[in-house]
């Protein structure tokens, strides 16, 4: 299977539409960043806690790391598929499990993690240049940032899923980025009519709640605006997260592999 | 005796209503070169996925270098190539890095190989060009290159000749029969042009509406290609009856349109006239002639055998 993982990193490295969505994933938080004066404005710098601001204002545009996981993991599981390319592994006596685990692997390596960590560039970037920060704890920010790798698995695997049954990389970005949108709009109608807060049940809003600061408030400490924030990570965040988000991961999985597994290739 | 490499026992494969494959039974020696001949949608492609695993059969057994299990077939696969439909390809790389990519899954460590079968096929100034830009011809070349890339005992080859020019299809058959001859690399070929696999083929297995319609060795193909007298006259059902009778002959058809043809004893052209002559049938045509190849997979196809 190692050879397998291999000859899909080898295509995905020469993908150019996988270049360009780390790129965007990359630019865009900067260009943003930059657009709210993070960088220049002394006003805000001295606002600004430096790391866990900049994680703050990431999960007001994550969904741009959203679309990247959502072209990635399609490329990654059905790149081969839409040129039939796949059927070279198990033509070559592959077991089906392996042909399909590679991809996943590939996929939520390059898909999940990579977005994750490129993401976060730009924060890192701004701590070096604004500081960390006094006003958080550094130990509950790290785990924020390792718990997210949890939703976005999760929305890998979805987008796998749709593009593994549909056997089309393209069309299972359009799907993953619908399912997205759909599940925003059900999401904010509940919250809306039910009055249900939504927040593990859906991966996006898992993120936000994991990158969002809870109860901030601001003072005024030697005359200057600093903002402190309750970083806690509590239990419920933890297990909800991680549950949430396997328990989704395995289904969409497992939904995916079946069909692979049972389908006449052709 | 030859060793079986591929045994298949009745098999069926079912897509909804239709039926792509239905009761097909054959074997497949080692070392011999095999034409697979039908018409398109014969079951051909269908039989080629079951052998290299991309489908299931709905009934039946195969059997490949002995194995039967997913494992052991899956072994045996890794001697084997594939070359099904169009050669698949990354449109957007170049021939040597799709080759580079089939290496790597199929973990051979040289990379020298690429070069060489690049070589074997006629690719290797390709360079930079990629795939999008390659020409049918090409394709299908880039297509043998990686199925000859693992050192296959066991090729599987659809329509590996469609797209090439003459001189093409001359350069391809050469190397199919030096990997034949020199390497012993069995072969199954499948092709519409049938003069090309006549040239080839040590066995042929005629195919159609999933069924097997026959299997001969090249000589007993030979033989039922070989050459005829056509005879018509007033009377071909009377002409039947007595050269069936008289002339002790059990090789013959008549049909309403081409009078009759007998296919033994063509060196007694001039009794079996006189038995008609003197049996009151009059012959108005008398004549040594040829069935082809393509004659004879028509009549294949189409049950008039």
């Amino acid at each position: 299977m190692f050879n397998l993982i291999k000859s899909v990193n080898y295509v995905l490295k020469r993908d150019k539409g996988v270049l360009l969505s780390y790129l965007f994933i990359f630019i865009i938080p900067i260009l943003l960043l930059l657009m709210f004066g993070l960088f220049q404005l002394p006003s805000l710098k001295d606002l600004t806690p430096g790391f866990y601001y900049g994680m703050d204002m990431l999960s007001g545009f994550a969904a741009f790391s959203f679309i990247g996981i959502v072209i990635i993991s399609s490329k990654a599981i059905a790149g081969d598929e839409s040129d039939k390319t796949i059927n070279y592994d198990i033509l070559s006596g592959h077991r089906r499990i392996a042909v399909f685990s590679s991809r996943v692997l590939a996929g939520l390596v390059w898909g999940a993690f990579f977005v994750l960590v490129i993401q976060m560039i730009p924060v890192f970037g701004m701590a070096l240049i604004n500081g960390w920060g006094a006003q958080v704890n550094a130990k509950d920010l790290i785990i924020r940032i390792c718990l997210t790798i949890f939703p976005f698995i999760r929305l890998s695997a979805m987008t796998m899923m749709l593009a593994s049954l549909t056997k089309k990389a393209g069309l299972g970005i359009v799907l993953g980025l619908s399912t997205d949108i759909l599940t925003s709009i059900i999401q904010a109608l509940a919250e809306e009519i039910f009055h249900y807060e939504i927040r593990y049940e859906v991966a996006f809003m898992n993120m936000v709640a994991l990158l969002t600061p809870e109860n901030s408030r601001e003072y005024i400490i030697d005359g200057k605006p600093v903002q402190v924030f309750d970083t806690a990570v509590s239990p419920e965040m933890v297990i909800k997260t991680i549950g949430f988000s396997l328990g989704f991961t395995v289904l969409y999985l497992l939904i995916a592999y079946i069909v692979f597994k049972k389908r006449d290739r052709s | 005796m030859s060793e079986n490499i591929v045994e298949i026992r009745n098999m069926t494969k079912q897509y909804g209503k239709q039926r792509a494959l239905d009761d097909v039974s054959l074997r497949i020696k080692k070392g011999s070169i095999v034409g697979l001949i039908g018409p398109n949608g014969a079951g051909k492609s269908t039989l080629m996925k079951i052998m290299g695993g991309l489908a299931y059969p709905t009934n039946g057994e195969l059997e490949m270098y002995g194995a039967t299990d997913e494992r052991g077939l899956n072994n045996a696969r890794t001697r084997m190539s594939f070359m099904i439909e169009i050669p698949y390809a990354k449109e957007n790389m170049t021939a040597k890095e799709n080759l580079e990519k089939q290496r790597i899954q199929k973990g051979i460590p040289d990379k020298k190989r690429i070069d060489e079968v690049l070589k074997e096929v006629n690719l290797e100034n390709t360079g930079k060009k990629k795939v999008k830009n390659f020409s049918l011809g090409m394709r299908q070349r880039l297509g043998l290159a990686n199925a000859l890339l693992g050192n296959p005992e066991f090729m599987v080859l659809d329509e590996p000749i469609n797209g090439l020019d003459p001189s093409g299809i001359v350069e391809i058959r050469e190397l199919f029969r030096s990997l034949n001859q020199d390497k012993d690399i069995t072969l199954v070929i499948s092709s519409h042009i049938l003069s090309e696999l006549s040239l080839l083929c040590t066995d042929y297995i005629f195919i159609n509406h999933g069924k097997i319609k026959g299997i001969f060795t090249a000589d007993e193909l030979k033989a039922a290609c070989s050459e005829y007298i056509q005879i018509d006259t007033d009377n071909n059902e009377l002409a039947g009856a007595l050269i069936l009778n008289k002339c002790g002959i059990n090789r013959l058809e008549v049909t309403k349109d081409s009078g009759i043809r007998i296919y033994e004893k063509l060196d007694e052209i001039r009794d079996i006239s006189k038995i008609l002559y003197d049996n009151g049938v009059i012959p108005l045509e008398i004549a040594k002639n040829e069935v082809s190849l393509e004659d004879y997979y028509m009549k294949m196809v189409n049950n008039e055998v």
